[in-house]
């Protein structure tokens, strides 16, 4: 913060302030930075976010939280927090991508704004995050659930025609609590655990296939979480039977494989009379990136 | 997967004498209980739980549909071997006795004497009626002939158990005795258990699965669990150290503390394995994960009000 803007504020009095004033205040305060990491803070991550926007069209913006920094504090002291606080900042300052930047927002949180357009590249970053975060070896850390510095993250793909930076800076720091309360050390594209494709009708299909038979039938997805999903069907399925789920998402394409878990006859009248509860038998990578497409 | 019940469009409809009237009692019904699994069939008075069970016994004939007992036909007598059931109630002979009930049991089962006077002695040590084996039935009270209905049920240790409310009639103590010996023929010898009951709590402690039945269809079919959803999970564990204290609440939604236990609750979007690794790493003792499912009775009512 300039010396400048700092005396301009000290001096303004209780009166009422004139515009001059406050255009020279919003003129020379407009960088700021925190003082113990050196990054710009969170106004002058928002001014500039909107700045760069405009500029690039497209961006990935991740929101970064030091796990327990208020426990290392209070079993630790007050420097090993600082510590901590300056050697994650010293990682995540850098970020990839031209004119990319990182500001410290309050307490542990941190925010970068990427310039990239992918979002796996932006997981693949927050993922040598957390790896070297892993390596900062600090008084007491062993203390900690995992025995080291761990952070989460939330993330959130920007397009500067429809999105305006205030509601991203929202969204983002939604889908990081998400990740926070859902256990920490992860980051998170999506803000819920489950969410209504009934309504969205973004699938462009979806077929069910019994294990061992040939016969396939398509259905409507009506909700899906990382654990399962449920969907409406014409006929119903025994409980325990194992099937093979293909969705269809744009160019994207996965195959599940399921164990029946319940079901539910909603009305014997209706098109699709049966609603029919999946749980998944294992979910690997490429699995796991389509579900996260779906709910994000 | 092997299912010792499986029903595919099972349906029933009763015609009325002197009229063209009829009454669908069971319409489509497509259930499957896997062996070894205890399932709870609920309904109101009148939903269709005994038509079902009468036709897998093979005491009425399907209209519609077809069923199977231990993977056979219910067509063939042979898909009862191994099938024991108990009715809701049954006009004993008032001057008969658990004894001689028990006895025919064994026979009609072709045990050998010795083997049938050790297992009345066993089973009625099981359903508590101890003394009360040769009391004629017209002297026994609607709780106790409930049991002796119980004993002559379980007496050949079966493969399939059905049971037609098998907690009417019984105080809560022997209710819950009653539920202790299914649960215990479930775990020990891998009985599968079928009853229909509309007890709910009796269900939501027994069952690993539930169906229920509404006016003749069914509304819901699954495990306790997957059906019902759980709503958290409950981690607890004594004499965890201070410093664990701070980071699992932090993990979790709420924690309360009695004497040295610690309990953590958190819901279901969390993996409730990383709590029980806290208490580990904290050393904490005796570190037990409680499922909290929803409330049967409200997703009963949801299931039957809403249809």
């Amino acid at each position: 913060m300039s010396s400048e803007y700092t005396e301009l504020l000290r001096n303004l009095g209780t009166d009422t302030i004139a515009p001059e004033v406050l255009a020279k205040l919003t003129q020379i305060g407009g960088t700021t930075y925190d003082q113990l990491t050196g990054l710009m803070d969170y106004r002058t991550f928002s001014i500039k976010a909107k700045t760069k926007l405009n500029e690039l069209k497209s961006a990935v913006i991740v929101s970064i939280s030091i796990d327990f920094l208020q426990e290392i504090n209070f079993l630790s002291g007050w420097v090993v927090g600082d510590i901590t606080l300056c050697s994650v900042a010293n990682i995540l300052k850098n970020p990839p991508g031209v004119g990319s930047f990182t500001a410290k927002v309050s307490g542990g949180t941190f925010v970068s704004l990427l310039n990239i357009t992918e979002i796996n590249e932006a997981k693949q970053w927050f993922q040598n995050i957390q790896t070297k975060v892993a390596k900062i070896e600090l008084p007491g850390l062993d203390m900690l659930p995992d025995e080291h510095l761990t952070i989460s993250g939330g993330m959130f793909k920007v397009n500067a025609e429809k999105d305006s930076i205030d509601s991203v800076l929202l969204e983002v720091k939604k889908r990081l609590q998400h990740a926070q309360n859902s256990g920490g050390n992860k980051i998170s594209s999506t803000a819920t655990d489950s969410i209504d494709l009934a309504k969205k009708k973004i699938i462009d299909n979806c077929v069910v296939k019994k294990q061992n038979s040939k016969d396939k039938q398509q259905v409507n997805i009506i909700q899906i979480n990382p654990h399962g999903l449920s969907f409406e069907a014409i006929v119903p399925y025994m409980v325990r039977e194992q099937i093979l789920i293909t969705i269809q998402f744009g160019e994207n394409r996965a195959r599940f494989k399921g164990e029946i878990a319940w079901r539910r006859t909603s009305n014997s009248e209706a098109k699709y009379p049966f609603n029919i509860g999946v749980k998944f038998n294992e979910v690997n990578n490429e699995q796991k990136n389509m579900l996260e497409l779906l709910m994000a | 997967m092997e299912y010792h019940i499986k029903t595919t469009e099972l349906g029933k409809t009763y015609k009325k004498f002197f009229s063209n009237k009829s009454v669908t009692a069971l319409k489509s019904l497509s259930i499957e209980v896997p062996a070894g699994t205890v399932m709870g069939f609920l309904g109101m008075n009148g939903a269709g739980k005994t038509t079902t069970i009468k036709l897998l016994l093979g005491l009425i004939k399907p209209t519609q549909g077809t069923a199977e007992l231990m993977g056979l036909d219910i067509s063939n007598n042979n898909s009862r071997i191994g099938v024991s059931y108990m009715p809701e109630s049954a006009n004993l002979n008032r001057s008969g006795t658990a004894r001689k009930l028990l006895t025919t049991t064994g026979l009609l089962s072709k045990m050998d004497e010795i083997e049938i006077k050790k297992r009345i002695d066993e089973v009625i040590s099981e359903v508590g009626l101890e003394g009360k084996e040769d009391i004629p039935f017209g002297n026994l009270s609607k709780g106790m002939k409930q049991r002796i209905l119980l004993s002559q049920a379980i007496f050949t240790k079966p493969k399939l158990l059905i049971l037609d409310e098998p907690f009417s009639g019984l105080d809560p103590v022997k209710r819950r005795d009653v539920r202790d010996l299914i649960v215990k023929y479930n775990k020990k010898f891998g009985t599968t258990v079928f009853f229909s009951s509309h007890i709910l709590s009796d269900v939501e402690v027994m069952c690993d699965s539930i169906s229920i039945l509404h006016n003749g269809e069914l509304k819901a079919i699954g495990t306790k669990e997957d059906l019902l959803g759980i709503e958290t999970y409950e981690v607890l564990g004594n004499n965890i150290n201070s410093n664990g204290i701070l980071f699992i609440e932090k993990m979790s939604d709420s924690i309360t503390k009695k004497g040295e236990q610690l309990s953590a609750y958190i819901n279901p979007s969390k993996d409730p394995e990383k709590i029980v690794k806290l208490f580990e790493k904290y050393g904490a003792t005796d570190i037990k994960l409680i499922k909290h499912t929803r409330n049967l009775e409200k997703f009963f009512s949801e299931v039957v009000e809403g249809s």
